[in-house]
């Protein structure tokens, strides 16, 4: 009995985890940062329409712009105290109560009834638009403990974007700098972001296997970038009603990128369809004259293997020397069909930088 | 001659052990005993989930109970391995007490022994078994499976050709206080620790809070401790909040390590639960710092440092070529899952392509691998992924040998007595 247990506890022994040094073959890249970082500039910010431009209250000091932040600023009251300002644009907004509760909850506060919200909001005006303003924390002490920080909050809904400016910092900072932030508020101003040219876009992120350059391009307003994988180099998205929705991907490969044959039946294969013989694969194709090249257009209709709903796809072929470009649409046959005429004018609008002769 | 006063009390001490240990009715007792730890590990397993019953049950020498919210616990009933520890020295002594090795009891030794191998083999499995997951989309290559029931913090530095990774266990962080190791650049001083946990983003329009550590992820994104799960279907995410204070160096402030950071898998299932309420766009960017590395310098050495599952090593690799999943017709129902991989062993210069499929595991290096699940690629839908269960089991074939001894045992007792009962009728 003694050996049994003093075998067993040397068998637990052996089991007891420590601080180890082992070598390791290398990682492979995280594929997402790696998409991420070869995303085209219409992501994010860079695909906002427009831009604020505002005049700086005295003792304000602007930071760089990080992450979700169009731009911040660092604030300084008369009396020492502290606080910051932030400008961040959101694709989606949520209702005052929701706003305003979020807050508040972070803050240890309870929450407040719409009709409660209701009476916190104060109408004001963002660059000569009407706008609402959300004193969060005014008056207000925290269940366990004082009050740690004020909070104002301005809401801009414009076009497709919602605009958030915030005041938040010391309470009785944001108490005393909130007259400038409002006249900060009325002194912006949205200009038109620059539009994309042909140098800058060919000047832009390579990415894909094949090492490609993106040409320039103008993409719908209503297109919303979206992330991709490693194969893309681009890819949006375009939403509907009741959740139908459509769409078109970027990519290009190497030489003649496997052939129109080869990519017609991986195309088919994609709409639950059987593949096809040469010849029948040609009657599919239909011409397109492009300002970027001669290309090839194919029009399916078929059943989303991954979905089982049933799909369009309009897919173009689009040869340039040493490689071949695929911009595919697919998606609710619908939707696919209303984005036809956006397709065909951004594959009108696409410029590609010519490479330079070798000397 | 007179015997010794002094000798008398020993043997009459070993005498009644031995008795004890070859009494029937201490196996009838631990059979009993057996028999009810199997019922209430059973139902233990509803709230407290598969693992840790199976440990709390049946890989210890006691269950201890505690009241709620109190601090002492008592044992309440003896575990698995004393329970089977006990009735594995009542079989091999009360064996060896009552059977004498003869031809006519050679199926009684057979049995007996094919019982003990179960218990022993069973036991070994219990100190030696290891389970760990690899996960593959088609195209992909692992050197390593991962075992998503246990985390490492580690501490990669670039040693050339390969990574030197410095791997503290997760057990460590729980503790808290100072870890000190000479095999550690810095002292980690664990600060806090949530067994599970889950990430929130911290919006500017939102963020009130300071950020828990002035460092790395936790300038976007906070964690908020959630309570652990028990179901097997869920996972437990760990996060610390820890300082790293280099030796004899000042220190690199403070760092929020979790378990959500740098995994593609886990960030896109962040971004998917995200985007339902932000959109996709934005909940992309929201998740990025996510898989941004966390980097810390000290001794003029780099190192990037994650909070991962556990990972096993192999000196091979396996390589997805090709997944096929099939449903029987017209229903989900599965009818077959199969993946076909490419092992390259460079030490046993192997390059060779295998299926693995439903009923027909791959052994290969001392581990088994088990075709567990099939999917999408998280990040890119077209992909298909495999996933497989590797299990490491030194003792595998003591099941298969213990049973096969006992069947054979009884079949060779049967026999014997048969073959006696026909010669006597005959001689009659």
């Amino acid at each position: 009995m003694v050996l049994f247990c003093a075998a067993s506890l040397f068998l637990s022994g052996c089991k007891r985890e420590e601080i180890t040094v082992y070598r390791a073959p290398k990682e492979e890249p995280r594929r997402a940062s790696s998409a991420a970082s070869a995303a085209p500039p219409m992501s994010g910010h860079a695909a906002l329409p427009e831009r604020p431009t505002w005049k700086l209250p005295a003792g304000w000091t602007e930071h760089p712009a990080d992450g979700p932040s169009l731009a911040s600023f660092e604030v300084k009251s008369a009396d020492g105290g502290h606080a910051e300002v932030s400008i961040m644009p959101f694709g989606v907004s949520l209702d005052d109560a929701s706003l305003v509760n979020i807050s508040r909850e972070n803050l240890g506060l309870t929450r407040l009834s719409e009709e409660e919200v209701a009476k916190r909001i104060q109408p004001i005006t963002v660059g000569g638009l009407p706008a609402k303003l959300f004193d969060i924390t005014s008056g207000e002490t925290s269940e366990t403990q004082q009050l740690k920080a004020g909070v104002c909050l301005a809401v801009l809904p414009r076009d497709k974007t919602t605009w958030f400016f915030k005041l938040q910092g010391e309470p009785l900072a944001v108490n005393a700098e909130k007259g400038s932030f409002v006249k900060f508020l009325e002194s912006i101003e949205f200009q038109a972001a620059p539009p994309m040219s042909a140098g800058a876009g060919s000047m832009s992120l390579s990415g894909g296997s094949s090492g490609a350059v993106l040409p320039a391009w103008e993409i719908p307003s209503h297109w919303q970038a979206s992330s991709h994988s490693d194969m893309l180099l681009a890819k949006f998205v375009v939403t509907g009603q009741n959740s139908a929705r459509t769409e078109m991907t970027v990519s290009s490969l190497s030489g003649t990128g496997g052939g129109a044959l080869m990519n017609i039946n991986r195309w088919r294969g994609q709409l639950g369809l059987a593949p096809v013989e040469e010849g029948e694969a040609n009657q599919l194709l239909q011409p397109l004259d492009l300002p970027a090249g001669k290309a090839m257009l194919v029009d399916m209709n078929g059943t989303d293997a991954k979905t089982q709903k049933p799909a369009r796809m309009l897919a173009v072929i689009l040869p340039r020397g040493g490689e071949t470009w695929f911009y595919k649409l697919m998606g609710d046959p619908q939707m696919t069909e209303t984005e036809r005429p956006a397709f065909l004018k951004f594959l009108q609008s696409l410029r590609y930088a010519e490479k330079p002769a070798n000397g | 001659m007179a015997e010794s006063p002094d000798s008398l009390p020993e043997p009459h001490m070993i005498d009644r052990i031995i008795k004890l240990f070859t009494s029937l009715k201490l196996t009838v007792v631990c059979l009993g005993l057996g028999a009810l730890l199997v019922f209430f590990g059973t139902i233990a397993q509803v709230k407290e989930g598969l693992y840790e019953a199976q440990t709390r049950y049946f890989k210890s020498f006691l269950i201890w109970w505690s009241p709620g919210g109190g601090d002492w616990s008592i044992p309440v009933m003896p575990g698995g391995y004393l329970i089977g520890g006990v009735l594995l020295i009542n079989l091999i002594a009360a064996h060896f007490q009552r059977f004498q090795f003869t031809k006519k009891k050679l199926g009684i030794w057979m049995a007996h022994f094919g019982i003990i191998l179960l218990l022993i083999g069973q036991l070994f499995t219990d100190l030696l078994a290891r389970e760990s997951q690899m996960r593959l989309a088609e195209g992909q290559t692992l050197h390593y499976s991962e075992d998503f029931t246990a985390f490492e913090l580690v501490f990669v530095k670039d040693a050339g050709a390969e990574d030197e990774v410095i791997s503290v266990p997760q057990s460590y962080l729980a503790n808290k206080g100072n870890i000190i190791s000479p095999q550690l650049p810095f002292t980690i001083h664990v600060k806090e620790y949530h067994p599970n946990s889950w990430p929130v983003f911290r919006a500017p329009q939102m963020k009130n809070a300071a950020p828990k550590a002035e460092h790395g992820m936790a300038q976007k994104l906070d964690f908020e401790a959630t309570e652990i799960t028990h179901k097997t279907d869920d996972k437990n995410v760990p996060t610390a909040l820890i300082e790293l204070i280099p030796n004899g160096g000042a220190s690199l402030g403070s760092w929020v390590v979790s378990g959500w950071e740098g995994d593609e898998n886990m960030r896109k299932y962040i971004e998917f639960i995200w985007g339902k309420k932000v959109g996709e766009q934005l909940a992309h960017q929201m998740a990025l710092p996510l898989i941004e590395p966390q980097i810390v310098e000290a001794g003029g050495v780099k190192y990037t440092m994650s909070f991962r599952p556990k990972r096993y090593y192999n000196p091979y690799s396996v390589t997805l070529l090709e997944t096929r999943h099939e449903v029987y017709l017209g229903t989900k129902i599965p009818k077959n899952y199969q993946s076909r991989v490419r092992i390259e062993n460079p030490q046993t210069r192997e390059n060779r392509e295998v299926d693995i499929y439903m009923n027909n595991p791959l052994r290969y290096e001392g581990l088994t691998y088990f075709q567990y699940q099939m999917g999408q690629d998280q990040i890119n839908p077209e992909i298909p992924t495999s996933a497989f269960q590797v299990v490491r089991n030194p003792s595998w074939l003591t099941p298969y040998a213990g049973c096969a001894l006992v069947g054979g045992g009884l079949l060779v007792q049967f026999l014997m007595h048969l073959f006696g009962f026909i010669k006597k009728r005959k001689a009659a």
